[in-house]
């Protein structure tokens, strides 16, 4: 009993909630480099030696990059950074012979060359050739929602769970191949219901998410940012889209009458 | 307005807008004169008056200045302008600003005479937001109306980047908000195209220097420029423009499927550059007519076309109009603003110069719009290569440019480089307001912020 109330406080510990950020609200845009033929580019890396922007990160495929928005309340300032993002990276893109393509799967033959990150190489050591190519297609844009406690985290996740085959309709562009393939990648993809904190706990000792909660593959998670981080939306190259996703959640959210 | 008379409307559009281009001719000019109007919005105030009695006073004032004065949404708005001159004429622009002012003392003197100030400024941050007056004319009443019931529940119309936020989900919000216009006689139909297109991405560079809505209700939004944001949420019909951050709010009525099919807004910026003006047009008839007028129908259209620059058609002119101004402090700034435009304008048309590729205006605008001079801004350099730079490096190689332009018409001389500099000293009159509230905060009374807009000349009474 001590060491799992122990265990559960080192692993809520993880999740950094910040109260000055409750309702702030960030985007992660993963999307695919291209060789002027059409053809994906497993060049992540000279595109992010090049760029040298913080904004701008790695994801498991070389073919792909991620960009990051900070947290922002006012979803002007949030489509301010993402036209930020994205033009820097394109022309960045541009000044490299490449193009940078927000779709939400890229081609059954793609390259699988993989990012030369520690911990993309063990989990690419233990995964199937199947889960390593649905893992390299698939591109999608992930929101965070900042919120202030473990409590709070846990209404909000619930609150969107209950909302989530309407939220993977919604960010579907391509009629459910980009979550056909995700599942196949990530098979603990199903958010729970949480009834509680030890709850939260258990499901993660259960699916082995508790020593990292990155590992965690549900399309709605409690992320360690302490935010709430919707995963089930694709790829798009309009921003306006992401705007309205985010304006959506924040209309269930407030409908609900959960303050944030 | 019902699916018949919206299909009336929009064949008599296509019949008049085939009947005008099929008419190149009739709009063609030597390009010798350099033909411009101003326009400019400003309210009265005053603290005696209740909301019910503005329109009343505001009427009163018109009465007594009826040449070159309108009324606007606004109950206590004020349109003024000027007739179209040839400022390449000898004397031409004095003469031009000579009436500008002339007109606009005239409105001071008749305002003071009814105990009222007149407010030059973008956003007017005494009135409320919802349900703020409007003046009694079916249009003012039926387009706002219109937007404020189609507009998506989902939409967020919440805005502010400090910790006060403000709703400005009620489309008349855009009655608040007052701006500058430009207008210029084109000599073609591909000069008007033209003239439009580098419009579009010259705009954000002067909207950075000239940002003046940064106040609602009294609340600091800490936006520099918050008018276009505003008619985008307020009048998203299918996601852009009334004026700007609040005008695109409050009008954005677009579906989930328009949004994800890239539907743009009516305010603000296009999707792409025009090709010519049969590509304007077309895209002007693509939102909802919202009134039942047959006969004005493109009219109608074009003056519902709430982009950031737009062309008019009036008898055999061309006008390209410049939009995303906001109201300045002083009749002088305008007029500077107008000389840097105007002379940009010219140099990028004589260099046919290359146009900044839309997707890096829209972050220039939205980022004049947010931070005004203070974040970094996209600049072509003269070998046409893409540069981000700090606004205030950047924005000297435009002013040099508009220079440029300005001596091809014997103008430069008239352009005010001192108040120029000043005003890249001291920020915009977003700057200059928020330096005098400074102290204030989030407490900002009525009070203060009338002693804080006379202080900068922003509230003037005789």
């Amino acid at each position: 009993m001590f060491f799992d109330n122990w265990e559960m406080k080192e692993f809520l510990s993880r999740f950094k909630f910040k109260r000055n950020k409750s309702g702030f609200i960030g985007v992660e845009r993963e999307c695919f480099l291209v060789f002027p033929d059409g053809n994906l580019a497993p060049k992540s890396e000279e595109f992010l030696l090049s760029l040298d922007d913080k904004r701008w990160t790695y994801e498991l495929s070389a073919c792909q990059v991620e960009s990051r928005t900070k947290p922002h309340k006012d979803l002007s300032s949030l489509k301010l950074e993402l036209l930020e993002n994205d033009n820097a990276g394109q022309n960045n893109a541009k000044k490299l012979g490449l193009v940078l393509i927000h779709q939400e799967i890229g081609d059954e033959n793609m390259p699988l060359n993989v990012y030369p990150d520690s911990r993309y190489i063990k989990i690419v050591e233990t995964i199937s050739r199947d889960r390593l190519v649905s893992a390299c297609r698939v591109a999608g844009t992930h929101l965070h929602i900042g919120v202030k406690n473990i409590r709070r985290a846990i209404e909000i996740y619930n609150l969107l769970v209950a909302h989530l085959n309407k939220l993977c309709d919604l960010g579907d562009h391509s009629n459910g191949e980009r979550l056909r393939l995700y599942k196949t990648m990530a098979i603990n993809w199903n958010p729970v219901v949480y009834d509680n904190e030890k709850h939260f706990f258990e499901i993660a000792k259960k699916q082995g998410f508790v020593d990292n909660p990155r590992n965690c593959w549900h399309l709605i998670r409690i992320s360690i940012h302490g935010t709430v981080e919707l995963r089930m939306f694709g790829a798009t190259d309009k921003i306006d889209e992401i705007i309205y996703w985010t304006s959506f959640v924040k209309s269930l959210i407030n409908a609900s009458g959960i303050s944030i | 307005m019902d699916k018949k008379k919206e299909r009336e409307m929009q064949t008599a559009f296509d019949e008049q807008a085939r009947e005008v281009l099929s008419m190149p001719d009739r709009f063609l000019k030597d390009g010798k004169d350099l033909k411009v109007g101003f326009e400019s919005e400003v309210a009265i105030h005053s603290d005696h008056l209740a909301l019910n009695e503005l329109e009343f006073v505001r009427d009163n004032i018109l009465r007594k200045v009826p040449d070159f004065t309108d009324v606007e949404l606004g109950a206590a708005q004020i349109e003024f302008r000027t007739p179209p001159v040839n400022i390449s004429s000898t004397n031409g622009f004095c003469d031009i600003s000579d009436i500008y002012r002339t007109t606009f003392q005239r409105l001071v003197l008749a305002a003071t005479e009814s105990n009222c100030s007149i407010l030059r400024i973008g956003s007017n941050p005494f009135l409320p937001i919802k349900n703020t007056p409007r003046t009694n004319k079916l249009k003012y009443q039926l387009v706002p109306d219109f937007y404020n019931k189609n507009r998506p529940l989902q939409t967020d119309t919440i805005i502010g980047l400090g910790n006060h936020q403000i709703n400005i989900g009620d489309a008349a919000v855009v009655s608040l908000f007052q701006s500058f216009q430009v207008n210029l006689e084109a000599r073609s139909f591909e000069d008007a195209c033209d003239k439009m297109n580098r419009s579009f991405f010259i705009a954000p560079y002067l909207l950075a220097l000239a940002a003046n809505s940064r106040y609602l209700e009294l609340v600091d939004t800490k936006m520099q420029d918050l008018r276009m944001i505003g008619w985008e949420k307020s009048h998203d019909t299918l996601m852009q423009d009334l004026r700007l951050v609040a005008w695109e709010k409050a009008f954005d009525l677009r579906t989930p499927n328009e949004i994800a099919r890239g539907h743009a807004l009516r305010v603000g910026l296009p999707e792409r550059y025009f090709i010519d003006l049969s590509d304007y047009l077309n895209r002007a008839s693509r939102f909802p007519f919202i009134l039942h007028q047959p006969k004005v129908a493109l009219n109608m259209a074009v003056g519902m076309t709430w982009l950031d620059a737009r062309v008019k058609f009036i008898q055999d002119s061309l006008v390209v109009e410049l939009r995303l101004l906001p109201t300045q402090p002083k009749i002088e700034e305008e007029l500077m603003l107008a000389l840097l435009y105007l002379g940009r304008l010219i140099d990028s048309q004589m260099r046919n110069e290359s146009l900044l590729p839309i997707e890096f205006v829209r972050e220039n605008r939205l980022s004049a719009m947010l931070y005004g001079m203070h974040r970094k801004m996209w600049f072509l350099s003269g070998e046409s290569i893409l540069q981000k730079l700090p606004y205030k490096l950047g924005v000297r190689r435009e002013i040099k440019r508009a220079i440029c332009g300005l001596e091809r018409f014997g103008l430069a001389n008239l352009l005010d480089k001192e108040l120029l500099e000043k005003i890249l000293i001291n920020g915009s009159p977003s700057d200059r307001l928020s330096q005098e509230l400074d102290k204030k905060e989030h407490d900002v009374s009525v009070e203060s912020m009338k002693e804080a807009l006379a202080r900068l000349e922003m509230l003037t009474k005789l």
